[in-house]
């Protein structure tokens, strides 16, 4: 069923782990290398409106980061998608969770949060922009209400999956409620929970962008928007590329080490 | 599940329950440990304290096996050193290394997870040990070994064991008490007390016992319909 290695520090050999990683890196240089190669032959079969030239567009960039647009906006943005995040999490962890232990709290709040996965995000631009106009906490609501359904589903799917066996046992060993809640249940619940929390990241993020974009605030979506109506396209594709950017960047140094960090007792794949 | 059974456990020493798979020895430790409660009927448990051994190891696959052994120590209060050096004595005691303690219970083999399942039992220095097919995945000489703590334990520190098995060697080689079991309803179909204690019995008495043992459960009240394990 299981191997009977017994590395020490219980960890795995580090000649595998660093070889991954050089693979992963040297992978990445590849992909980027080939949107790059992509992007600039668009753009010399297309021309300049469709396509701007890489050079063009770094140089928009730049232009940007020295007037101090590019920092604040990216500023915002963080803040917007960070707020809702966090509402998103902390709301749908307590939700889900209650959910996972009384059964009218699941029947009642598992279709809601259905139903509000299934609502498109743009839909919920519209709504806030009716309902609130253009606040600062707009952008952060339509964040949170687009990915609040994601940590609530995962939550609700992990304390269901806690396994009877486990909690039997830490009785047999008289742990209370509070020792089977810390010792079963949470560690459980958050091997779940983390890949959901990075899927809703990404999703807070992007969506952060879209709501901006509309009017909902500003941001890089703001910037976005302006580069459209001015038909700038090497401003619009330095939004972009910043966008894209700040999202590995936060998921690669943030969410994947925190992952890891919930994760580091299973068995490696 | 079970039906008419009254057992009294007066240690110190070992009480081993044999009977065709399905008759409800699981079933008969759970209600001892608490765990299930027997739907007529009580359970009156003198012993000061209790621990329970599962068919399966029932390891907390995110703690390392050394947190995992200190388990118990932890519900009672112990400090974290005590708790630390209670661990360590347990892992060495079913042969088990500070390195294995240190590892999570997926870096280590059933037979040796099923081992930290008895340290995590052993640990928290039990009076009554509750032992349901401890030794299921462990190899015939770990199992020799491991068999030879438990009679320690029951003539050394006066401790009384309840050990479930299938196995009647097992049974024979360890027992102060068996008894039998009878499938479908669970119940009593009889107490063999050997007149040998289990240090004293030779291998020709075991084999002798295992024999008889093996006859008492062959002519159970209800010998159809029971299939051996």
């Amino acid at each position: 069923m299981s191997s009977t290695s017994t590395a020490p520090g219980g960890d795995r050999p580090l000649g595998r782990s660093l070889r991954r990683r050089v693979e992963a890196a040297a992978g990445l240089v590849v992909a980027v290398g080939l949107l790059l190669i992509g992007w600039q032959a668009v753009h010399l079969q297309y021309g300049e409106l469709v396509m701007p030239s890489l050079r063009e567009t770094a140089s928009a960039m730049a232009r940007m980061a020295q007037d101090g647009t590019l920092a604040s906006a990216a500023l915002r943005t963080g803040l917007h998608a960070l707020a809702g995040f966090l509402l998103a999490a902390a709301l749908g962890l307590a939700l889900g969770l209650s959910a996972g232990a009384m059964r009218i709290c699941e029947v009642v709040l598992r279709p809601v949060a259905t139903i509000l996965l299934g609502v498109p995000a743009i839909a919920w631009v519209v709504l806030a922009l009716l309902w609130f106009g253009s606040t600062p906490a707009t952008p952060v609501l339509i964040v949170t209400l687009t990915a609040v359904s994601i940590p609530f589903l995962a939550a609700l799917e992990g304390s269901h999956t806690v396994d009877p066996q486990l909690v039997e046992m830490a009785r047999a060993y008289r742990a209370g409620r509070f020792g089977v809640l810390r010792d079963v249940v949470v560690p459980h619940v958050a091997g779940h929970l983390a890949p959901a929390l990075a899927a809703a990241f990404g999703l807070s993020w992007k969506v952060a962008v879209m709501a901006e974009v509309l009017g909902a605030g500003a941001g890089i979506g703001e910037g976005l928007a302006l580069a459209r109506v001015n038909l700038d396209t090497a401003t619009a594709m330095a939004w972009i590329v910043l966008t894209v950017a700040l999202l590995l960047a936060v998921n690669g140094l943030v969410m994947r080490p925190l992952t890891g960090r919930f994760g580091h007792w299973r068995p490696p794949r | 599940m079970l039906r008419d059974i009254s057992l009294f456990l007066a240690g110190p020493g070992v009480t081993a329950v044999i009977g065709p798979s399905g008759c409800g020895k699981t079933t008969l430790v759970r209600i001892a440990a608490g765990l299930l409660p027997p739907a007529e009927g009580g359970v009156r448990n003198g012993f000061g304290r209790t621990a329970c051994v599962f068919q399966e190891d029932r390891l907390l696959p995110w703690r390392r096996i050394a947190d995992n052994v200190a388990l118990g120590l932890r519900a009672a209060g112990v400090s974290r050193h005590a708790r630390a050096r209670a661990a360590a004595a347990a892992l060495q005691r079913v042969g088990l290394t500070d390195e294995d303690g240190r590892s999570y219970p997926h870096q280590l083999s059933g037979g040796m997870r099923q081992r930290a399942a008895l340290a995590r039992a052993l640990a928290v220095d039990p009076d009554l040990l509750l032992l349901d097919e401890p030794f299921g995945a462990t190899d015939f000489v770990r199992r020799q070994r491991l068999m030879a703590v438990l009679r320690s334990l029951a003539r050394d520190n006066g401790k009384t064991v309840l050990l479930v098995t299938h196995d009647l060697t097992e049974a024979a080689a360890l027992a102060e008490t068996i008894v039998v079991l009878a499938g479908g309803p669970g119940r009593l179909a009889d107490v063999v007390v050997p007149e040998t204690l289990p240090d004293d019995r030779t291998p020709a008495d075991i084999i002798a016992l295992t024999g008889r043992l093996a006859g008492v459960l062959a002519s159970g009240p209800d010998p159809a319909g029971t299939t051996m394990e």
